[in-house]
């Protein structure tokens, strides 16, 4: 089951893992300040923005077109900027770490 | 090629006339929403449409600011906006919205958005402000279309003007007698090591009664007329009720509940490929936009799971909707819990609402809205 870590603005790390589903929804269930996930994924809010550690971003893969038009005037968007909704949990991700990055 | 983005429509007034540019592309929308140098939301009373200067003598905070003014306020007063996140505070919406569908239900008929909508978002937004529930009874007393001016072309009507300012003084000034309500919280909280003002605590008020006023309303109405036009919209959702979240979006994408706000362009500059004027005033078509169809394949269409759905129904960039949490929710639970409990909804009578100039007339807006539940 694959180990995410997400630093919130303060610093703060929480950890948790989940056999599916989406980066986003496991940061609501392990209640990770500053990730909303409003829109449930419909790449309608942007409130569950992160940014990927260098190290993982080739295996999360880039943000999608669609990803890119929600955040691109966010003040903290950057190459590293993805919406965790869109990232899908596999193994391959086991121990992806990402910064809370909404404002 | 002729940009289809913007169109200039003279809006007519007896202290002068005035040259607005319309901005109906999503692109050139969403690029304006987000660069507050060119288009300022620092007026007073200039951010609609027909001004509302003279309806009030504060400005509403911190929607009538710039940063770096308007993120510090808007960081300080953010918190009390995200309580609608809370398990505790889907609890007692679930509640109201279920309480409200008891009254759907066992009328002959429902004159949807007086006698449902208004009243519901009234106790929601109870729940929203922190104030006991029976205040909503007053708030449903000031009726519909309260504020104007949400609509291009509606004059602000001066009386009901000032009972909501005569309120939100009366509130403010009475602040401690109901704690934990936005009133007490404004009184507390802190931009940077000062309080807010006493103008501050008004204009924040003030755009929490009239923002999330008519614009739910509107919503509110637009799920039961989706409901009863689309049988099958409501047996979708009443089987797979995880369909409501993206629906919500859906709708707020379709209703698009706030028409149409204004920016100032103090300094001139360029929409689309459009000319502005230095001190030119822009109106942003919310709904307009979100019917574009270089972004929204069919956009005429209701599909419930469209996905992505980067409507603008909240805006974006620094003024992106303050309660979009509270609405968001109250959209969710209304149209799951009213899916599980009707069986089919009746039009009986229908009058649409009309073209206002900003082109978002579709099948969810109604003037008048008359239905039998059951």
């Amino acid at each position: 089951m694959p180990t995410v870590r997400f630093r919130e603005k303060d610093g703060t790390i929480r950890e948790g893992a989940a056999e599916d589903g989406s980066v986003m929804e496991l940061a609501l269930r392990l209640g990770v300040r500053g990730i909303e996930g409003q829109c449930g994924g419909s790449i309608s809010c942007g409130t569950c923005h992160v940014h990927v550690a260098p190290e993982w971003q080739e295996r999360a893969g880039p943000a999608t077109q669609a990803e890119i038009d929600m955040l691109e005037f966010e003040p903290t968007f950057g190459p590293a900027s993805r919406l965790s909704c869109q990232i899908v949990l596999t193994p391959e991700l086991d121990g992806l770490t990402v910064d809370v990055a909404t404002t | 090629m002729t940009d289809l983005s913007t169109v200039t429509i003279r809006r007519q007034d007896p202290e002068g006339d005035e040259d607005i540019i319309f901005v109906r592309g999503f692109r050139a929308l969403k690029t304006a929403l987000n660069d507050w140098r060119t288009f300022s939301s620092d007026t007073h009373g200039f951010n609609v449409v027909t001004p509302q200067d003279k309806t009030r003598d504060f400005k509403q905070y911190p929607f009538e600011l710039d940063p770096p003014e308007h993120t510090e306020v808007r960081a300080a007063i953010d918190p009390f906006f995200k309580r609608p996140l809370t398990a505790d505070y889907a609890g007692v919406i679930g509640r109201q919205v279920s309480q409200a569908i008891d009254s759907l239900l066992a009328a002959e008929r429902t004159d949807v958005t007086p006698e449902f909508s208004l009243p519901l978002q009234s106790r929601a937004l109870t729940t929203l402000l922190g104030m006991p529930e029976s205040e909503g009874d007053l708030w449903v007393r000031w009726g519909t279309n309260v504020f104007g001016a949400l609509r291009a072309g509606d004059p602000p009507d001066q009386g009901r003007a000032d009972a909501l300012v005569a309120y939100v003084t009366e509130m403010t000034d009475r602040a401690a007698e109901f704690p934990g309500s936005l009133f007490d919280a404004l009184s507390r909280v802190m931009v940077g090591d000062r309080p807010l003002s006493r103008d501050e605590r008004l204009g924040v008020a003030h755009i929490s009664f009239s923002g999330g006023r008519d614009t739910v309303i509107a919503m509110l109405t637009g799920i039961v007329a989706l409901y009863a036009k689309d049988p099958a919209a409501m047996a979708a959702i009443r089987e797979n009720p995880a369909l409501a979240m993206p629906a919500t979006e859906e709708l707020l994408r379709v209703i698009s509940p706030l028409r149409v706000l204004a920016r100032t362009c103090p300094h001139g500059g360029q929409i689309g490929e459009t000319p502005v004027a230095p001190g030119q005033r822009i109106a942003l078509c919310y709904g307009r936009a979100n019917r574009d169809p270089a972004v929204f394949a069919e956009p005429d269409a209701i599909r419930l799971d469209r996905k992505p759905n980067p409507h603008l129904a909240f805006g974006s960039g620094p003024h992106a909707c303050l309660g979009n949490a509270h609405a968001r929710l109250l959209a969710r639970s209304l149209l799951v819990e009213l899916a599980r409990r009707a069986t089919q909804i009746d039009i009986l009578d229908a009058v649409p609402d009309p073209e206002t100039g900003t082109g978002d007339v579709h099948g969810l807006r109604f003037e008048r809205l008359v239905v039998a539940a059951r």
